[in-house]
């Protein structure tokens, strides 16, 4: 109401959030969390024994992973506050006042993180031989900070699901230590683990030579590490299922896949478990057989926990809805205890970037669709990812047209159909309003441009 | 224009906004320092590799200072996350509003760097296998550069657009703010001092005479490069004395107070004795080198223009900083009062709803009303089929077939089977009444 609305309409502003936020765990976790006390430890392994053979592949996976992690992994970290701030500028501007410190705690961390990678990859060569110990020293301390940044980063996105304490005393702390907070991490963590394994065994493919020894090896040792770390994160998932608020467990079904896959919740999760059992599969498969090995065995698991991943990060961040922070501020960036006043003085009263600010006769679906710009663009598009238009033709299959007052009804109670909307915050002319303007988007599409928002007509 | 005045976020801010600013101005002053090294660097690096195409020795100075940027553009990355969080805390409603009135230039910052950077290890890490397509080669030093320098152009235009409120209503783009008065001399101002002290860097950097020899040049001596990357310094501080003033000529005049203008005639004595020094350097003259020197008091300069920054940003907001903080206190009272209404016995009015009609209104009334279509059939149908029987509402609710094509099938009711069953009573009884 206070921020000018930026909005994406072919792409969706939740599409562009979530598309940043999941490449940036699909690289983080593999590429970074997991993979460097992988690499620690098999450089140790391979000092002991001193195989020249396993240094250089591992200096050469590290490559990658350097080239990665500080390009389009640092890069999608900063794109989350980049795209964050245009889409809600309200939630991460409040997250940020409550978390300031523990962010800039791991600012501190990040920092040694970056500067420990460049010199653990850029001085691999030169310290070989005797100066080999204090190089895998470097990769312990890189091992450690990477994963301290996991350990701060997950207090404050399981706060955004439950607040647990914070809500009465709004203290740091309280926020930190939210009912969600352990379970996550040890699921992130194995779950990290158990991928760099898997991303070890397909970077490792073109730096080792088909039916070579040091191929075999590399299958046996990555599959065995992968499966080392898939049977605690099973376990720790169910943890995880267990302590998220039954409030948001009713959204899973529709978080899990979309509102039209709902149905085939069941069979989705069967999916994923399918997933985790063909994971388990090759892994073995790699163990006990490694010369008998093919592409399935290196390049599917790490397939695998991409989709795994991937669907994880979309479910988390789906599930906490209607809120945006459990409990506190709802989807659209209004506050939980705004509801009452913008009840009754409107949301366009309150909002700064509207063409209007009262409803009337003449300007009636003009003002609807500022009303949407505000209450429902954040999430919705009017003809693009996740658009009103089609939802509503969900509702209305096969009518000659679509009855404003029945969208008005349906508004009005939306939180109670729809467990994972926020309710409605606005007067009655307003909501009304907008039920007449949606109602215009059965027979045309109404495309925004940037210029073409609602933005600068006010006085 | 009228300045727009939005209200703050209403949580208290994590810490005394003094040591906020401190925070905010030293994490920037280490930010920008590896900025300039990166991008600095990838315009000399660039500018020597094509000297290099005659005389070899400058290829190999060129292929060392890639090798820098690339560990220089991490450390500016990371740097830079401390300044965007804390601004975003110091300066909510005005950097927020900047961003989010240019929101598709904005996020267009991480792809662009993301490019900048793949450009840049692909440089640096190509320079053997296309030692024979210089062309090429250049290019993409070239490419890498021309990206580096798109980035702070959009930074510089966010971060003084937010010091404009009465501003705000005319930006309708990206473009509209970007043509603000001083956007532009604030940008030459700044790509002249990033040449500047990348300079001074490489003329520390290849001036350590161990590393020096291990380069093995052919013709060219120490000295002889030291005092090039000294000329570039020389050159480009020189072209501040221009940039400047045209900067301070381009400000508003509000937002100009005493101090400012204090800190920038210190800044100009200081940019003459290191302009001296400089020259000194670049003519040969010999005697005890000047590097730290040079560095000291540029280093000196660049703190104080970060204070004159900030003074000018302070006094430009400080207005409107008044206005937020009224209209936040005003509306949070309005807010309580109306929240505490609402809490109050008896506070909502009107008739007290049975359980039956509290939770059909919750669970049903979205799509069901009893006598017309919303989204599903009028109930009176419904009831006309159960009368008698409420259990079969339940049981449908709870597993609903599907009888009307020509309605969404009604998705499976997660409510629990008492509360379903008051709704039904409840469904069945009114239209019985009816």
């Amino acid at each position: 109401m206070d921020f000018p609305i930026f909005h994406a309409d072919f792409f969706g502003n939740r599409l562009l959030i979530a598309i940043i936020g999941i490449l940036h765990i699909l690289i983080n976790h593999p590429f970074a969390v997991g993979m460097m006390p992988l690499i620690t430890v098999l450089e140790w392994w391979a000092y002991r024994r001193n195989r020249a053979d396993w240094d250089e592949l591992l200096r050469k996976i590290l490559g990658v992973c350097f080239i990665v992690t500080t390009t389009v992994g640092a890069l999608t970290g900063v794109g989350i506050w980049f795209s964050t701030a245009v889409v809600n500028p309200y939630a991460i501007g409040s997250l940020l006042r409550v978390f300031y410190w523990a962010w800039f705690t791991e600012w501190v961390i990040f920092c040694s993180e970056v500067v420990l990678i460049l010199f653990y990859f850029l001085t691999w060569k030169r310290m070989g031989g005797e100066r080999k110990p204090a190089h895998i020293r470097i990769g312990i301390a890189l091992s450690i900070m990477s994963w301290l940044t996991m350990v701060i980063v997950t207090g404050i996105l399981g706060f955004m699901m439950n607040p647990g304490g914070w809500a009465q005393e709004q203290s740091l702390l309280s926020g930190f230590l939210n009912p969600l907070y352990h379970p996550q991490l040890l699921l992130r963590t194995t779950l990290a683990l158990g991928a760099a394994g898997s991303l070890a065994l397909a970077l490792a493919l073109p730096f080792t030579e088909k039916g070579s020894k040091l191929r075999s090896e590399a299958t046996r040792i990555f599959c065995g590490w992968t499966l080392f770390w898939v049977v605690p994160m099973i376990i720790w998932s169910a943890v995880y299922y267990r302590a998220i608020p039954v409030e948001m467990l009713v959204n899973l079904p529709v978080a899990f896949g979309t509102q039209a896959w709902a149905g085939y919740y069941g069979l989705l999760l069967k999916v994923a478990a399918g997933i985790t059992a063909l994971l388990i599969g090759l892994c073995l498969w790699g163990l006990w057989q490694p010369k008998r090995t093919n592409a399935a065995v290196w390049i599917l698991p790490i397939i695998c926990f991409a989709i795994l991943m991937g669907q994880f990060e979309r479910t988390r961040q789906f599930i906490r809805k209607p809120y945006v922070i459990g409990f506190y501020m709802f989807s659209n960036g209004i506050r939980v205890s705004d509801v009452p006043y913008i009840l009754k003085t409107g949301v366009l009263a309150n909002s700064l970037w509207t063409r209007h600010t009262t409803v009337t006769p003449e300007n009636k679906v003009e003002a609807g669709r500022d009303v949407f710009m505000i209450a429902c663009s954040r999430c919705h598009t009017l003809n693009g990812m996740n658009s009103v238009s089609s939802n509503l033709a969900r509702l209305y299959p096969g009518q000659a047209w679509w009855n404003a007052g029945a969208i008005d009804t349906y508004i009005k109670n939306i939180h109670g159909a729809r467990p994972h909307m926020p309710p409605f915050a606005g007067t009655a002319a307003e909501r009304s309003a907008l039920a007449a303007y949606l109602a215009t988007l059965y027979d045309r599409r109404d495309l925004t441009s940037t210029a073409d928002l609602p933005t600068n007509n006010r006085k | 224009m009228e300045p727009v005045v939005p209200k703050d976020l209403l949580l208290p801010l994590p810490a005394p906004s003094w040591l906020l600013t401190v925070l905010l101005l030293l994490s920037f002053a280490l930010h920008i320092l590896f900025v300039n090294l990166m991008l600095g660097g990838s315009l000399l690096a660039l500018i020597a590799e094509i000297r290099g195409l005659k005389n070899r020795d400058w290829d190999k100075i060129s292929h060392e200072i890639a090798k820098t940027i690339t560990v220089n553009k991490s450390i500016a990355v990371v740097l830079g996350v401390a300044p965007l969080l804390t601004i975003s805390v110091l300066y909510t409603v005005w950097f927020y509003t900047a961003t989010t009135l240019t929101g598709h230039t904005w996020l267009a910052v991480v792809p662009l760097v993301i490019l900048a950077f793949l450009l840049s290890y692909a440089h640096k890490y190509s320079w053997e296998k296309l030692a024979h397509s210089k062309g090429l080669h250049i290019t993409l030093a070239a490419a890498a550069s021309a990206v580096f320098l798109i980035i702070p152009l959009i930074f510089l235009t966010e971060i003084n657009l937010m010091l404009y409120p009465e501003q705000w209503r005319a930006i309708a783009s990206f473009w509209d703010a970007l043509f603000l008065s001083n956007v532009l001399p604030r940008y030459f101002h700044f790509i002249a001092a990033t040449v500047a002290l990348a300079g001074l860097f490489c003329a520390w950097y290849f001036g350590r005479a161990k590393y020096f020899a291990g380069l093995q040049l052919e013709t060219l001596t120490r000295a002889e490069v030291v005092r090039s990357f000294y000329a570039v310094a020389l050159a480009a501080t020189s072209a501040q004395l221009f940039f400047g003033p045209l900067l301070f000529l381009t400000l508003p005049a509000h937002v100009i107070s005493a101090s400012v203008i204090l800190i920038l005639v210190v800044i100009l004595l200081l940019a003459g004795i290191a302009i001296r020094w400089l020259w000194l350097e670049v003519a040969g003259t010999g005697g005890e080198p000047r590097l730290a020197r040079i560095g000291g008091i540029l280093t000196v300069v660049v703190v104080l223009m970060i204070w004159a920054r900030h003074d000018i940003r302070e006094t430009a907001i400080a207005p409107h900083r008044a206005l937020v903080a009224a209209k936040t206190a005003d509306y949070t009272a309005k807010m309580m009062q109306a929240h505490n209404y609402l809490v109050m016995p008896g506070g909502l009015g009107g008739t007290v709803l049975s359980p039956g009609a509290q939770a059909f209104s919750r669970r049903c009334a979205s799509c069901h009303a009893m006598d017309s279509r919303l989204i599903g059939p009028p109930l009176k149908e419904a009831a006309a089929l159960y009368r008698g029987n409420p259990e079969g509402i339940v049981t449908w609710a709870l597993q609903p077939g599907r009888r009307r094509p020509d309605y969404p099938p009604m998705p499976p009711q997660q409510v629990p089977r008492d509360e379903l069953l008051q709704i039904a009573n409840y469904i069945v009884d009114t239209v019985t009444k009816q």
